[in-house]
Parts: structure tokens; sequence; C-alpha cells
């Protein structure tokens, strides 16, 4: 066997399926260290740490504002400080005054410290302005030597196709002296114009203004575009034309389409009709008529009275106007088979009411009748009005029905014409397509030839104007700097986006490495001093308002004292700057430097400033540390609150299961078996099952014993004792393995049963024990459901709930937070259950895994 | 000695135990709650004939682990039962008796006569140096007398909350102005204007004049009146004069709170219905206004509009049969929903078996290999997602692996493909990322029993096996295979019970969402019975549905009973027991 040879890649596959699998855990351990806000980034990993979330959990600062809002509640004497004395009060009250001023001191400590850091990379700058400016100057000319280069291997262009090339490459540009790419390429051109060359020559030689060289290029460009027209440009306006019809039709079919859509469900609502209304009426009718014409056949038959009969005229012509409604009834050729049988059974009605009309004109031409058609007469002026209205709205739906099919096949006949107009189109669209395809094809070196030749030249312009940044690197040249980049950056892009070509793409990126920081450092500078001076506002303000508060503090707690509701306006004031102010006029401002200031430590070209950045991002991270306004939480609580549960329960429970197993393990008795037999089954039922009962159960104890209550950590532990019978088996397997032998000597020598248990069993269990408290403690440790029915405020929560409340609502893009409370609660149970995996997987695949 | 002390300590605890039992049992059954009342009154019987009887020596160790599950698992289940035969939740939460006791002495059923006027009153509170405290007297000015009162005394209590207080008022005129066995003062000594005294004096306690609603001087007291002493003594309380009128207090049309002569809406009366054949007496309750009964249908109480129109006043736990039930079948609004809800329950149990014991045996087959080096720690590694606490994880996967817009895997996916899949908005993604997630949480347990169970396959059978000339692949279909299936399905049975009602996985990862259309009950796409059942009895959008959810809940204790039954059947748990 060579089994040796397989190991490698084992261990290759493991490793790599462990690193997929612990990723999850990875991620929390890095995102609960990062100090930017890990939600909106898009790496993994930074190398910025703080502990801060950590401290944020146990430790939290009383910031500006939660010493702002403390200091309201204990002037007005409100919860918490309700219940003091004013002596303790009043100190409280100093001693917030007192780190609001430490705070401020720290706070106007960082903004100098902003304001030298800032100046000292500018000195950084300054001082090694000549390896930047190189460092781009070779960048630039990497880039320009490749573009030569690339021109070099390309053809000769072809002079018949110059005017269109050129145009191609000018039609995009504003005439502009400045832009070195231009003139280059007006230059270029200008070998290929007689006339344009002498003009051109006269303007670099001085002999006409800018002025007159635009106007000569006015008229050029005139020219050149008729040319390009010609050759392409009219193929290509033509085009946009086509793809604008085509839009058109598109939208025209879907209106048609939704158009048929709506009609032909409004066909369906009325089959749908027909059939469960109109159907059973006109089967009514012609039920009716049936008994009607058998009514009449009597008649003919019995003995003949002399009878008046009234006036049947009208009968008559009612029943006549009826027929003719009904031959007036569309006429449609269907083979839907609801139709059908509506026309059928509307046939039948027809007929039958022709001959009652005959026996109608009949009846009025006689004089004597027998006396069953008077009594047909009376039912048949009776019946006629609901026949003749039940004709009319089935004469509606049929017209309607029909007017339906009609307007759809119209419909049809529109979308055949639209989608044959919108193929024609498309062809005609290909056609140009491949027309100008083949042009563009044909022109593409040319063109290409001519923009890198072109951009060479502007390369070389520009890296002239950097030369001379060598001599100083300020401000201006920072402006400068990054303007040229911005240029340099646009004829990338140009390049990318017109020949989608990445030949170049290596060359680019360095480009960008090595330039791209001046764009987030100009920005960083702009930030950063907007914020230096919206925080100056707002301290000094805030100073005031801290003095006047301070100065008349004592009189107002003295007279809130006295049951009278006070309020501070320099307090509020206080409140709205650090709420208002600092949200407006701030923290924005300081959320970007920040960022930046992030990103520049990897990309500022000197090396020896990255250092002062770091240290930036710790000042700014500190100064909104101190000034913004956190979340409320009460993760020490919460913790400690988990810890008594699961405390109180896994003892409660270990006692109760060593008691219990103890004769299951000794003593046989009526109902062992069955005992364990619903032991077993009871397990099967997590608590959650009846948690409606166990709700239930709670709010009806609470009203009588508080402790025991919902929302009350009492009832939680008590709901949490049903978990009873997977312990109670741990424990008796391990009692069974505890010899009998001790016990009976004890019991010989005079013990009682209860003794020897207490004396001999339990200490000899003691490991198992401990397993169960802890694994019982683990398990109540990590419930959440019964706990979230149980629990409702805030300050009750368990660790469970409160970890759940920073991953939704507010806090769900707080991932420090969130990661640190979480790998908090998860390390030390982690720890516990890999170190006592032994009993958890032994107890778990117990009766199923032997040997 | 110390045998002597524990055996009298041990018997007074008895006798406490039995007194308070029998209390309690008295006490349940008189308040309505029978069931209760008997499980405890025999619970109690038990415990006396265990402690009292020789022969039951061996029960004494069982009985506080009996008492625990017999209060809280045999009980709940025995009550979840009864309530899904029952309309009990929002609006039905109280017993008939309670809710009509409620009816005729809640203040919040009073009504203000229509040519009654408000009566001017003045509250007076002792102080404690500065500070104004609860302890107050109340003065009313009743048609020219004048009535002195203190905190109204609890007449009617509903557990602690206290529903009605009464308070008799003492009149006080100038002769006699006697208040619970002291001279009352009066400063300025005016008992005519008793509403605009400054202070009163009971012996030595003062009070001051703290709250008048028509005087703006003590307008800045209102908060504290408000907050202090009305809504915890005044607003449950009905003061009578020596006439009989009841006063009590009412916001008033200027938004001030005042107090108003008031009258009973509703009085308990009886009328002879037949029941059954049986003409018996029931009770029905009238309003006062239109005299005439309330309606009852369904657990309720309703009120005849003029307009012949039903408006509910307060409804009442009532059964109703198997109508939970039948609405579970008939209902489409709620069946359709209940149908997919259910099929999902066990297409999630059975894929989550399945996919954690493929990934879990994979694992397993390469760690058993003997000479693969350092298979302890990649056995300890890859235990580590089953170590941590599943609603971490859970949560872990919700914010940063899964969350449409922040995510990682959204990002990743952005980054390499240019897409955003909507993981908790798109019924089927949710699905895959609630299996996802949870064959991440499961797969150790798999492969941990999985291993024990390679473990325990005797070596002789590969070597005959290979001797024979097996592959590989055949050996594991022929050998490993079959052999670990005998030992490990009761596992896989039970983890597809556990699966079954996982609760933690889906509601925190999607809070069963996303929400199905079309529903008149929570329901979402990826809810399992449990997680459906808890958003109705806790976080319905109409209000908590106990009994509906009860009745979810009984399908769900048939299911899992039958699974119990095969995972028993299988692992032989019926045979090992009887041993």
């Amino acid at each position: 066997m060579k089994r040796t040879n397989r190991h490698p890649i084992a261990h290759v596959i493991l490793i790599i399926l462990v690193v997929i699998i612990l990723f999850p855990v990875f991620w929390v351990v890095v995102t609960s260290v990062r100090m930017d806000e890990a939600a909106f980034s898009n790496k993994i990993v930074t190398t910025r740490l703080t502990l801060q979330h950590y401290r944020d959990l146990l430790v939290p600062e009383k910031n500006v504002p939660a010493l702002i809002l403390e200091l309201q509640n204990l002037i007005t004497f409100s919860k918490p400080f309700d219940t003091g004395k004013k002596s303790k009060a009043q100190k409280t009250a100093v001693r917030d005054v007192e780190r609001l001023h430490e705070y401020m001191r720290v706070s106007s400590n960082i903004l100098t410290e902003l304001d030298r850091m800032k100046n000292e990379i500018n000195g950084y700058l300054g001082g090694n302005a000549e390896v930047i400016v190189e460092e781009s100057i070779r960048a630039l000319e990497d880039i320009r030597g490749a573009f030569v280069k690339a021109a070099g291997e390309l053809p000769e262009l072809d002079p018949a196709f110059a005017p269109v090339v050129f145009w191609e490459l000018l039609s995009s540009r504003r005439f502009s002296q400045y832009d070195p790419f231009f003139m280059t390429l007006l230059e270029r051109y200008a070998e290929y114009d007689r006339n344009f060359m002498l003009e051109f020559r006269r303007f670099v030689e001085g002999e006409s203004s800018i002025v007159e060289l635009r106007k000569v290029y006015s008229d050029v460009s005139k020219l050149l575009m008729s040319i390009y027209d010609r050759y392409i440009g009219i193929s290509r306006k033509k085009l946009e034309e086509l793809e604008e019809k085509i839009k058109q039709f598109d939208d025209e079919i879907a209106k048609l389409d939704n158009k048929r859509y709506t009609m032909s469900l409004k066909l369906l609502k009325i089959q749908e009709l027909i059939e469960d209304l109109y159907i059973p009426e006109v089967k009514v009718m012609e039920d009716t008529l049936e008994k009607f014409l058998s009514l009449l056949e009597k008649g003919e038959k019995v003995q003949k009275n002399v009878m008046n009969t009234f006036a049947t005229e009208t009968l008559i012509r009612d029943a006549e106007n009826a027929v003719r409604s009904m031959e007036a009834f569309p006429n449609l050729r269907t083979n839907q088979p609801i139709m059908k049988m509506l026309l059928g059974k509307l046939n039948v009605v027809k007929n039958r009411m022709k001959k009652i009309v005959e026996y109608l004109q009949w009846i009025s031409g006689e004089n004597v009748v027998s006396a069953i058609h008077v009594d047909f007469l009376e039912a048949f002026e009776g019946f006629l009005p609901s026949f003749l209205e039940t004709l009319e709205s089935v004469g509606a739906i049929l017209r309607e029905w029909v007017d339906g099919t009609e307007e759809l096949s119209h419909l049809e006949e529109e979308v055949a014409v639209k989608r044959n107009l919108l193929d024609k189109v498309m062809m005609e669209k290909h056609e140009l397509e491949k027309i100008i395809d083949a042009r563009t094809t044909v022109l593409l070196p040319f063109v290409r030839k001519q923009w890198l030749v072109a951009a060479a030249r502007a390369l070389e312009v520009w890296q002239n104007d950097l030369m001379k940044l060598k001599e100083k690197f300020d401000w201006r040249a920072v402006v400068k700097y990054a303007s040229i980049y911005r240029k340099v950056k646009d004829l990338a892009m140009e390049y990318r986006s017109s020949f989608s070509d990445d030949r170049f793409e290596d060359l680019f990126k360095n480009l960008f490495r090595t330039m791209s920081w001046v764009e987030k450092y100009r920005d960083f500078v702009k930030r950063l001093d907007r914020f230096l001076r919206g925080a100056r506002e707002l301290m000094n303000s805030f100073a005031s308002w801290l003095k006047l508060f301070e100065d008349n503090m004592f009189h107002l707690m003295d007279i809130a004292m006295g049951g009278i509701y006070v309020s501070s306006e320099a307090l509020e004031r206080m409140y709205d700057l650090t709420k208002l102010d600092y949200a407006g006029k701030v923290s924005g401002y300081l959320g970007v430097s920040l960022r930046l200031a992030g990103d520049l430590i990897y990309d500022f070209p000197v090396k020896k400033a990255r250092k002062i950045f770091k240290d930036i991002e710790h000042l700014l991270f500190r100064f909104s540390q101190i000034w913004e306004q956190k979340p409320k939480h009460f993760f020490l609580r919460w913790v400690a609150n988990s810890v008594i549960v699961s405390g109180v329960v896994a003892l409660i429970t270990t006692a109760v299961c060593a008691l219990a197993a103890y004769p299951y393990s000794r003593m046989r008795f009526w109902g062992r078996k069955y005992g364990i037999l619903t032991l077993l089954l009871i397990q099967m039922f997590p608590a959650i099952m009846y948690m409606v009962a166990l709700y239930g159960l709670l709010n009806f104890m609470g009203k009588f014993v508080p402790w025991l209550g919902l929302n009350t950590l009492g009832g939680l532990i008590f709901v949490y004792l049903g978990n009873i019978a997977f312990n109670m088996y741990l424990i008796k397997g391990f009692y069974d393995t505890i010899p009998d032998s001790l016990e009976e000597a004890a019991m010989i020598d005079g013990a009682t049963r209860f003794q020897t248990f207490y004396k001999i069993v339990l200490p000899l269990a003691s490991p198992i024990l401990a397993v169960v408290i802890i694994l019982t403690f683990m398990g109540t440790f990590n419930e959440f459901v019964l706990a979230r029915i149980i629990l409702q405020d805030v300050r009750n929560y368990t660790y469970a709930l409160g970890l759940w409340t920073f991953a939704v609502g507010p806090y769900e893009t707080q991932w420090g937070i969130f990661t640190a409370a979480a790998l908090m609660g998860m390390t030390p149970m982690v720890i516990l259950f890999l170190s006592l995996q032994r009993f958890l997987i032994g107890g778990l695949t117990r009766g199923a895994v032997k040997g | 000695m110390l045998r002597t002390t524990l055996k009298v300590v041990g018997w007074f605890f008895l006798f406490v135990t039995n007194a308070l039992a029998f209390w309690a049992s008295t006490f349940l059954i008189s308040y309505g709650l029978k069931s209760l009342g008997i499980v405890i009154a025999s619970l109690i019987v038990i415990v006396d004939f265990i402690f009292f009887s020789r022969r039951a020596y061996p029960y004494r160790y069982i009985i506080p682990a009996v008492i625990l599950l017999a209060i809280l698992v045999v009980y709940p289940i025995y009550f979840t039962i009864n309530i899904a035969f029952t309309n009990y939740g929002t609006g039905h939460i109280e017993v008939r008796e309670e809710v009509v006791k409620r009816l005729i002495t809640d203040p919040l059923y009073t009504y203000i006569p229509e040519e009654a006027h408000s009566v001017s009153y003045t509250v007076f509170v002792r102080y404690e140096n500065l500070s104004p405290t609860d302890d107050f007297l109340i003065v009313f000015n009743v048609g020219g007398h004048h009535f002195v009162a203190g905190v109204a005394q609890p007449k009617v209590r509903r557990g602690r909350e206290i529903v009605l207080r009464e308070g008799v008022l003492v009149p006080v005129t100038s002769e006699h102005h006697d208040f619970q066995g002291h001279v009352l003062e009066v400063v300025p000594d005016d008992f005519f204007n008793l509403t605009d005294a400054r202070m009163l004096k009971i012996g030595e306690e003062v009070y001051r004049r703290f709250y008048n609603p028509d005087d703006p001087f003590t307008v800045r007291n209102e908060m504290f009146f408000k907050s202090r002493i009305g809504q915890k003594y005044l607003a449950n309380a009905e003061y009578i004069t020596p006439d009989g009128v009841r006063l009590a207090l009412k916001i008033s049309s200027d938004g001030k709170w005042r107090f108003f002569p008031v009258k009973r809406l509703y009085v308990l009366s009886y009328r002879e219905v037949e029941i059954d054949g049986e003409r018996v007496f029931k009770s029905v309750v009238i309003n006062t206004k239109t005299n005439r009964p309330l309606l009852e249908e369904e657990g309720a109480f309703y009120e005849l509009t003029s307009e012949g129109k039903k408006k509910f006043v307060a409804g009442y736990i009532d059964y109703v049969g198997v109508r939970n039930f039948m609405r579970i079948f008939t209902d489409p609004s709620v069946s359709r929903p209940f149908l997919k809800i259910f099929a999902w329950n066990f297409t999630w149990a059975a894929l989550s078996v399945l996919f954690t014991f493929i990934v879990g045996l994979s694992f397993a087959l390469v760690l058993n290999d003997r000479t693969l080096k350092g298979r302890v720690l990649y056995r300890t590694l890859l235990i580590v997602p089953w170590a941590i606490p599943a609603f971490i994880s859970v949560l872990v996967w919700r914010n940063g692996i899964f969350n449409e817009s922040y995510g990682l895997l959204n990002k990743f996916l952005l980054s390499i493909f240019g897409i955003k899949l909507k993981w908790f908005s798109d019924a089927f993604l949710a699905k895959i990322a609630c299996l996802a997630v949870n064959t991440w949480l499961g797969f150790p347990y798999m492969m941990t029993v999985s291993l024990g169970a390679l473990q325990s396959i005797p070596d002789e059978f590969y070597e005959a096996a290979a001797m024979d000339g097996a592959g590989k692949v055949q050996r594991f279909f022929s050998i490993t295979f079959p052999l670990l299936l005998t030992t490990v399905a009761p596992l896989l049975v039970g983890s597809f019970a556990f699966n079954f009602n996982n609760f933690v996985n889906i509601y925190l990862l999607t809070q069963g969402g996303p929400p199905m259309p079309n529903t008149t009950t929570p329901a979402g796409a990826t809810d399992i019975l449990i997680s459906y059942t808890y958003k109705l009895a806790f976080e319905g959008g109409r209000g908590q549905d106990f009994g509906f959810a009860s009745a979810v809940s009984v399908i769900i204790f048939v299911i899992v009973a039958g699974i119990s039954f095969v995972n028993f059947k299988l692992s032989g748990s019926f045979e090992e027991v009887s041993r």
C-alpha cells in the first residue's frame, strides 16, 4: 500500500477545508478589533486595531453626551438619583463637570496635535519632493515608452483615411491650446493638409494668434466632419435612428400586448359569467317555454268554452319583439363550447317562442278558446317581462363577447404588423452594423497609432510640468500634481474604453499606485481643515455654556430639591451641541478624514510620514469616542444575569438529578421501567414546544408570587428546571459503575441507606456531578427562545438576548461591538466544550455506539 | 442527637409543604383553575404517601424530580392540549367570571351622566424637607359641601393589580371637622372655601396645597401629581359621598384630570335560559344606559349599537371545540401557508440531516486513517462550529456573511460576478441560506458519531475483504456503510427530530421570512412549524393567538412522538430499558 503518498494531498485539502469552515470564527476575531466600520469596508482585515469595542462593552466610558445626560438627571433629581442624598448628588455633579473639563482639555490637545501633525506631513512632502516627483516621472516615462513602442509597430497612416481618422479623434475634444494631446493631433493632421499646415506653422512661429487658429480650425473641422460623415458618420447616425425606432416599436408592441392581456382576461370573465349565470337562466327560459307549449297543446285538445280573451295584441307584440331581438343577436361562429351551448339553447328558445307567437295569433283570431288557454295567457303575461329582461342582458353580454373577440383579433393583426416592421428594422440595423464594423476595422489601427503618438507627446509635456514641482512641493504643487494625475488617469481610462485593450494594464496600475495618493491626500487635508474648524467652533461654544452651567448648577439643584421641575438652558444647549451640531458639522468630516488617513497609512509616498497618519487616525478616533453619542446597552448586566440564571439552574438541576438517579441505579421498585421510558419520551419534546403553556404558567404565578412571574430571572430559572431527563441518565450511568460492595460494607457498619448515598456514592460521583453542572450551565447559557418569551425588560435580558439586540435594529451595521460581544460569549463556551468533549460525545452517542 | 434534629426539621418541612400545597390547591380551585389545583393536591397526597410508607422508600429520592417534571413538563403539555381547544389569546385572556367581575367593578366601565358637572377638588401633599411625597389628602367641593379623604382603600384586586379602590368621603364643616381621629385644622381658617385652603393640618402632619386643576399657581406640580399620585392612587379609585354618589377621575374635554359623578355602565343579572333541556339561571351583564343585556358570542361580550352592529366589549377564554384545527384544514388563507410550512419543515429536517451526514461522514472517513498525522488537531478544529453556541454562530452568519447589503458573501459576489443575491428577501435563497448555516453547525456532530462508529468496525472485516480482492469502493459500500448505518441510524432519526424543531437557526437567521403573501397569519417562506407557533403566540401583528398556536403545537407533538417511536424501535431503547 502506498499510503504515504496520499497524505500530503489529504493535508492540503484538509487545511483548505478547515480554513473555509473556520472562516466565520476568524471573521469574528478580526472584526472585533477593527478600528474602522467593518460593515462599510471591502477589506476583511486591516492592520489598524483597537480594543475600543471591548472597552465599550466592559467598562463603558462616560463620554461627553453621557455625562450631559447624567447631569440632566442630576439637576432634576430624576432616576437614578431620585433616592440619594443631596450632598452625594452635588458631589457627582461636580465630578461630572470636572470630567467634562478634562474632556475639553483632551479634545483641544488633540486638535493642536492634529494641526502640528498636518504641518509635519507638509514638511515631509517638501523634503522629499525630488523622490516623489522622480518616481512619478518614471511611471509616466514607462507608459510613454510603451506607447511609442506600440505606435511604432502600427502601420503608417494611409493619407486617404487621414480626415476620417483625425476627425474620429478630434471630434470629442474641445479646442484648447493647453491640451498637449489636442495640439499634437492638430500638428499631425497638418502633415496631411497643406493649407492647414501653413496656418499651423504660422501659429507655432508666433505669426498668428490662437484666435485665428481657432477660426481656421472651425473651418477645417467642418470639412473633416463632412468627409467623416460620408465615410462612417452618417451610418452611425442612421444606426442611432434605427435603434430609436426599434425601441419605439418595442414599446408599442408591449402596449398592445398589455391590451391583449387585459382583453383576454375580460373575455374569460365573460365566459365564466355565461357559464355560471346565463346558461342556467336560459335553461330556465327554455324549460318554461316548453311547459307553456305543452300547456297550449293540451288546451287545443280539451273542450272549448266561450271565453272572453282579453287583449292579446300587446302580448303578441312583445313576444314578436322578443323573437326579433333574438334574431338580431350577433351572429357568431365559434367553437367555444360554452358559447356554443349558449347559442344552441338560445336557438331552442327562439323556436319555441316562435311557436308560441303562432299560438297567440291563433288565440287572438279565435273567439272561442279553452280555459287552459286563458290560464296560459295569464301565466305568460307574468313570465314575459322577466323573459325580456333576461334576453336583453343575454344580448348585451353576447355583444360584449363579440366585441371583445373582434377587438382581440384586431389587436392580433396589429401586433403582427408591428412585428413585421420591427423585423425589417432589425435587419436594416444588422446590415448597417456590418458596414460600420467593416469600416471601423479598417480604421482602427490608424486611429490607435495617432492616439498613441498624441498621448506620448502629451505625457512628455506633463513630465516636464512635473519636473517643475521638484523645487518646492507646497500646497499649490499638490494641487498641480493632482491635476496632472487626473489628466493621465483620464487618458488611461480613455485608452481602456475606446480600444478595449489591456496590454498597458500593468503600467496603468503602477501609475495609479504611485500617484493616486495625491487625491486622497488633497481630500484629506481639505476635510481635516473643515473638521478642525468645526470642532473648534463646537468646543468654544461648549466651553462657554459649560461655564454658565457650572455657575448656577447648585442653585438649580436646590430648587429641584423642593419638588419643582427645573431645566438648565445651558445644559440643553450643550446637549444640542453634542447631538445636532456635532452630527451636522463635525462628525461627517471626521469620518471621511479618518477613513482617508487610514488609506494614506499605506499609500503616502514618504514612508517616514506614514506613521504620522497612524497617529492622526488614533487621535481622530479618540476624538470621536469622546464626543459621539453611543447607543446604550447593559452588557455586563446581561452577562451577570446569564451567569446567575445558568449557575442556579445548574446547581438545582444537578442536585435533583443526583438524588433521583440513585434509586434508579440501586433499587428495584414499581414503575422503574416505565419511569425511564417516560423520561426517554419527555426528553424528545423540547420545552419550546409548550412555550405557550410555560408563558401562561409564569403569567399566572407572577400575579401571586412576583419574583416567579414573567420578566423576572426567577421565573426564567424556574422554567429551565424542567430539563432533567438527560442529566439523570448521565448520572445514573456513572452510579452504575460504582461497586455495590462499598455501600454494603457501610450498611453492615450501621449506616442508613441515605447515609451510604450521601457519604459514599456522592463523593465518588463528584467528577460526573461537576460535568453535569458545567453541561447544564452551558446549555442554559446558550438558551435563547424561552428567555426571549419570558424576559421583556432590556435590563433583565440574558447574554443571548443581549447579543441578539446587538445583531438587529440600530446595531445591525455596528459589527465591532457585536463581534466583540460574540467573541467574549463564545470563547469560554468553546473552551468548556472542547475540554468536555469526551463526556458530551459519550453522552450523545450513548447506546448507539458501543465498544 | 443530630439525627433527631434532622428528623424534626424534616417533619416540620413536610408539614409546612403540606399546608402550603393545601392552601394553593384550594385557592386555585376557587380561582377557576381546577386542573392545576387538582395536580397540586394529588402531588401532595403522593408526597405524603411516600414519606409515610416504608415500602415507598425509593420514591423519596425521586420526588423532587417528579414534582419538577409534573409542573414544568407534564402539566404544560396537558395545558397546551387543553388550550388548543380554546380561543385563548389577545382579547381573551381571562376566564368568564373574571371578565364579568372586571366589567362591573373596573372604573373604566363607568360613564358620566349627561347632566353631570365636574366636581372641584384640591390635592394637599405632605412634604419631606423640600420634596413632596405621595402622602396626600384630597378635598372635594360637591355642590357647596366640602369633603375630605385620603388614599382610597383597595376594594377589588386581581393578583397584584388593584382593579378598584373605594374611598369614603368625610364631610367637613366649621362645626364638625374631625378626620381620622384627629381634628382637622385649616389655614387660613375658612371652612366655606376649603378647596382654596393653603394648608391642612392633622395632628402633627402638615399637608400643603399642591394641585388644583383650576389653580394656575399649581400647574407646575401637574407632572408630579399625575405620575406619582393620580395614576397610582386616583385613576382606579372611586370616592363615595354620604348620598351614595360615586366620584371618579376622568380626563375632561379640556385635557385636565377632573372628578365627575359617575354611574356604573354594567350590572350583573340572572336570566333563566335553557341549556341541554334544563332550565338554569345564567349570569348576564346588563348595560344600565340602555337596559339591555350584552350579547355573548364565541367567548366575548358585545354591545348592540343602535344601528344593530356588534361592538366588542371584552372577551374571555372559552372552549371553541375543534375550531382551531378546522381552520388549519378549511380556511384557505390559513391552510395554504400551513401546508407550505408543513412541507418545508419536513424538507428542511431531511435535507439538514442529509447534508450534515454527507459532510460529516466524508471528514470522518478521512480522519479515520490512523496513519494521518495531526488528526486529533484536525478533529478538534473541525468540532469548533459545534462548540460555539448556535445562537452566536447563526447571528454571525446572518449579520456578517449573508446580510444583503453589507454581508461578506454579497461583497464577494459583487466584486467577482457583479451580482448581489437577496439572501433574505427571496424565498428560495433564504432556504438555501438556512440549510447552508445548518450544515455548518451540524456536520461536526455527524463527523464525531461517524468516527466513533467507524472505529468500532473490526479491522478483520477489511482484511478479509482485501484478501478476497475487494476494491476500496466496494469495501466502503459493502462493509463500512452498512455497518455504519446500523449504528448511526437512530442518531440520524434523532437529528431529524432535533432539526424538525430547530427554532434558533430559523428564527435568528431569517425570522421565518420572507413573509408569504395572502395569508391572515404571520407565515413566512422559511418558517417551520415551531417558529410559526412562536410567531402566532408572541409576534402576531394582529395580536396573540395562543389557542391556534397550541393547536399547531399539538400537531408537532404528534409528529415528534411518531419520530421518537421510530427512533426507540431503531435504537432498541425499549429492550434496553426492560433489562
